[in-house]
């Protein structure tokens, strides 16, 4: 490490070096049977530099060779960048379980209790299974140095039988992840699609599951929430905005939530941002270039989707709030529990048309839904909020109920 | 006793660069390489990856084997070698004429209505070097290189339009064509930005090239991956040598074509062949990895992985054969043309599929007439394929297809064709 900081001091005016070790396992049950067990271990640097004010990456195993090409390729860039970040951090906490250590037991009980349950409802039952630790660390020429260690635990168990299919997910920063709720959820699911019947074309009171509402925020609404985005003409949001009545809050330090950690990804401390309040738009997410060149206080939203992933905004955990909880047991509605396809909205103009998966109408009966196609755009689309139920959960970043939306037009 | 066991190295060495808003931005180098061990004992398989020694990792690998299970795999021994030699290989090309060609590019696309662009540039060597317990090596190299031109306008909306061009090949495939794709972008946003949404509901629709291809990779390639079928999880599971699709429907994968799927060797080591899916309106045959080839009784050649992670059975240059319509001839029925795709996602179980064009157009009297926006195309399968009607001439599209946390990069091709599904828009 020496001989790297050595060269890296004398060659470049700014450094940073991020280090990653994953060990991963994953359990894969195939047709109501354990198929593989799967483990990795990945280990790698990821540097960036500056260089006469510019910015260069690289990426790979060998420290000192990725140096040398950070400070190669800086030489061409144009990006500028005056110092790394330095802050102090507030410890994150739950993000770890000890329990990792002993996880080859976790996955086979895990499993077991899969296949026992799925055993009830006569259904071929797929599921991977998993368990992560990361130990990350962050070195830079400001004098940051810390790291900090992660775990991550989860199952999707998908369940078919004849035409009709469903899936359910839980992930956990704890070995607490409730098999038996996935796999009865998936599999109450398909059996009632199995009877699913036409939806006529027409308007209807849509309730979101916390799944569905991920999908299609994620991919309509988010990537506006980014400094980098609005800098560069990408956004359709500016400050003072109003989209509706919700509150959005970023949250990178939410106690055991599955996107919290001390830092974010080039060791600026994490925070509790508000996006939206009360529907009226406050805050970009930045991270410290575009923090710097929005003059704006840094919010700690630097992810890297991989090690070799150039340092990117991203949300963390967002968590949805909204004044009026409501009980729409009794009353019409079409409930989805996911989209198909929801990478395909439009993240510009906010525009979307999705397919819904294991859609039902629950009116005195409930009754199943072979297609249906809900459309429109999610600035306009939040607007319609009417009220939020109590079944909060996170599902990837996002920290919801289920969300009832008056009106909505939807296509059988 | 160990039935089988497989060793993958793994090495890939990649430059990428953006132009973004004219200004060189996010210049990355990375070289990594990795290994992965399979080990087949009892039926069940026990993996690892990292990189450490032979012996090591297939111990590590042996150690996961924590049950009893019915996984087997076809014996075949494969042998040998392939070089992909590009005319020009992008590592002799100063950095400063890539970014002089993004330059350019960027220069093609001034206008007045687009408020911002990003223009990337990747190159990528995938080294690949493969043996097993039946006594298999393979070894290839093989360079990917390309464009990916973004571009932002704003006007009545704010929108987006890219293009890109991938390809398996060196520098010399940057000729007339990345600038002729950026002029495309430029032309087509201008009209984007004004125009309107699309009507909803069932209607005949045409698909261009790209988005057909996108179909039949999505609606179609991934339910033919025997993957799905052994987990139940495909629509056509019990639909081998039965009629699928109308009979003027061919549907092959082929890893051979120079497009952006090719491969001379699969991550099993098994040398690439063509497969017919669908010759005549019949399904002759799924996609296979050496698993599912030795359950079903067929051909491996078609499992891929994303680095040395686990090889899963997936597709590489798919595409529909050529009809005999002519373009026209498909306007007179169509009530919209919807060109390009933003990508899409199926659900193999059901057979239902949705995806996105990039735009389209209203027909009206068998004459294209006004731009629509943001629209959407999903319906059932194998109820499209046996009305469809395919045109002349294919072309392929490249891009990259995610399975299980994987991505490999893919093309679709087709011809223009005519279907009968649902439309939606925003």
């Amino acid at each position: 490490m020496d001989n790297v900081t050595n060269f890296l001091e004398k060659n470049a005016d700014g450094w940073e070096v991020f280090k990653t070790k994953e060990h991963l396992k994953v359990l894969k049950i195939e047709n109501n049977k354990i198929k593989s067990v799967n483990e990795g271990l990945d280990e790698g640097y990821a540097v960036r530099v500056i260089v006469n004010g510019k910015v260069g990456f690289a990426s790979g195993n060998d420290l000192m060779e990725i140096s040398k090409n950070a400070v190669k390729i800086a030489r061409i860039s144009e990006e500028k960048l005056e110092e790394f970040a330095f802050s102090k951090h507030k410890k994150a906490e739950g993000i770890y379980d000890k329990g990792f250590e002993e996880s080859d037991d976790w996955l086979l009980n895990s499993a077991e209790i899969v296949l026992n349950t799925i055993s009830e409802f006569g259904c071929i039952a797929n599921s991977t299974i998993e368990a992560g630790k990361s130990e990350i660390r962050i070195m830079n020429s400001s004098g940051l140095d810390c790291n900090e260690t992660s775990t991550s635990f989860g199952g999707l168990v998908e369940v078919v039988k004849e035409d009709s299919s469903s899936y359910e997910i839980q992930e956990s920063r704890k070995m607490d992840v409730d098999f038996e709720w996935i796999t009865k959820k998936a599999a109450k699911l398909t059996l009632e699609g199995l009877k699913a019947a036409k939806l006529d074309k027409g308007i209807y009171d849509v309730v979101l599951s916390p799944i569905a509402v991920h999908q299609l925020l994620f991919f309509a609404l988010y990537p506006a929430f980014s400094a980098e985005n609005f800098l560069k003409g990408r956004s359709q949001l500016k400050i003072g905005d109003k989209i509706g009545e919700i509150t959005i809050v970023d949250d990178g330090k939410l106690d055991n939530a599955l996107f919290t950690s001390s830092f974010d990804y080039e060791g600026v401390d994490t925070k509790k941002t508000v996006v939206v309040d009360k529907g009226e738009f406050k805050s970009f997410l930045t991270d410290f270039k575009y923090s710097k060149e929005l003059d704006v206080e840094m919010t700690g939203n630097c992810y890297r989707d991989e090690l070799n992933s150039y340092p990117a905004i991203a949300p963390t955990n967002v968590v949805l709030e909204f004044e009026d909880k409501l009980d729409w047991e009794g009353d019409r509605v079409l409930e989805v529990h996911a989209f198909i396809g929801s990478h395909t909205s439009n993240p510009v103009s906010g525009d979307f048309s999705l397919e819904c998966m294991n859609a039902v109408l629950v009116d005195k009966d409930r009754i199943p839904i072979k297609t249906a196609m809900i459309y429109g755009n999610v600035y306009e689309f939040l607007k319609k909020i009417e009220g939020f139920g109590k079944d909060v959960r996170q599902f990837e970043n996002t920290i919801t109920p289920s969300i009832l939306f008056r009106a909505v037009v939807v296509s059988g | 006793m160990v039935q089988f066991y497989d060793i993958r190295e793994v090495s890939s060495e990649s430059l990428s660069i953006n132009l973004e808003n004219g200004v060189v931005e996010k210049p990355k180098y990375d070289f990594s390489k990795s290994k992965g061990f399979r080990v087949l004992k009892s039926g069940f398989w026990g993996l690892f990856f990292g990189n450490v020694e032979d012996k090591v990792g297939l111990g590590l690998a042996e150690k996961n084997i924590v049950g009893e299970g019915d996984a087997e795999v076809i014996g075949i021994k494969s042998e040998g070698k392939f070089v992909f030699k590009p005319k020009i290989n992008p590592k002799d090309v100063d950095i400063e004429e890539k970014i002089k060609l993004l330059k350019d590019i960027e220069n093609v696309l001034k206008d007045s209505k687009i408020v911002s662009t990003r223009i990337a540039y990747l190159e990528n060597v995938r080294k690949f070097f493969y043996k097993d317990s039946n006594g298999s090596k393979a070894y290839y190299e093989v360079p990917r290189i390309g464009i990916i031109i973004h571009a932002f306008a704003k006007n009545k909306t704010l929108q987006f339009y890219s293009k890109r061009l991938l390809k398996v090949a060196g520098f010399e495939v940057f000729d007339d064509e990345p600038f002729e794709l950026a002029e495309e972008v430029k032309n087509v946003l201008n009209k984007l930005v004004n125009a309107k949404t699309p009507p909803s509901g069932e209607m005949n629709v045409i698909m261009d090239s790209s988005l057909a291809g996108v179909f039949i990779h999505e609606a179609f390639g991934h339910a033919v991956e025997a993957d799905h079928v052994l987990k139940n999880s495909s629509v056509v599971a019990d639909k081998l040598n039965a009629k699928v699709a109308d009979e003027s429907v061919n549907v092959y994968d082929d890893p051979n074509i120079q497009e952006f799927g090719f491969y001379p060797f699969d991550d099993e080591g098994v040398k690439a062949e063509k497969k017919a899916i669908i010759e005549n309106g019949i399904l002759k045959s799924f996609l296979h990895s050496k698993e599912t080839a030795a359950k079903l009784n067929s051909k491996a050649g078609n499992a891929r992985a994303q680095g040395v992670d686990e090889p899963l059975v997936r597709m590489s240059n798919t595409y529909i054969d050529e009809g005999e319509y002519e373009f026209d001839e498909l306007l007179e029925d169509a009530e919209i043309y919807l060109v390009g795709s933003r990508g899409g996602e199926t659900n193999p179980a059901t057979g239902y599929f949705h995806f996105n064009a990039q735009y389209g157009y209203i027909v009206e009297n068998g004459e294209i007439s006004e731009m629509v926006r943001d629209v959407s195309l999903s319906g059932n399968t194998l109820k499209i394929l046996h009305s469809i009607k395919v045109g002349k001439g294919i072309k392929f599209d490249p891009g990259f297809c995610g399975k299980a946390g994987q991505l490999v990069p893919v093309a679709d091709g087709s011809p223009p064709s005519l279907v009968k599904a649902f439309v939606g828009g925003a």
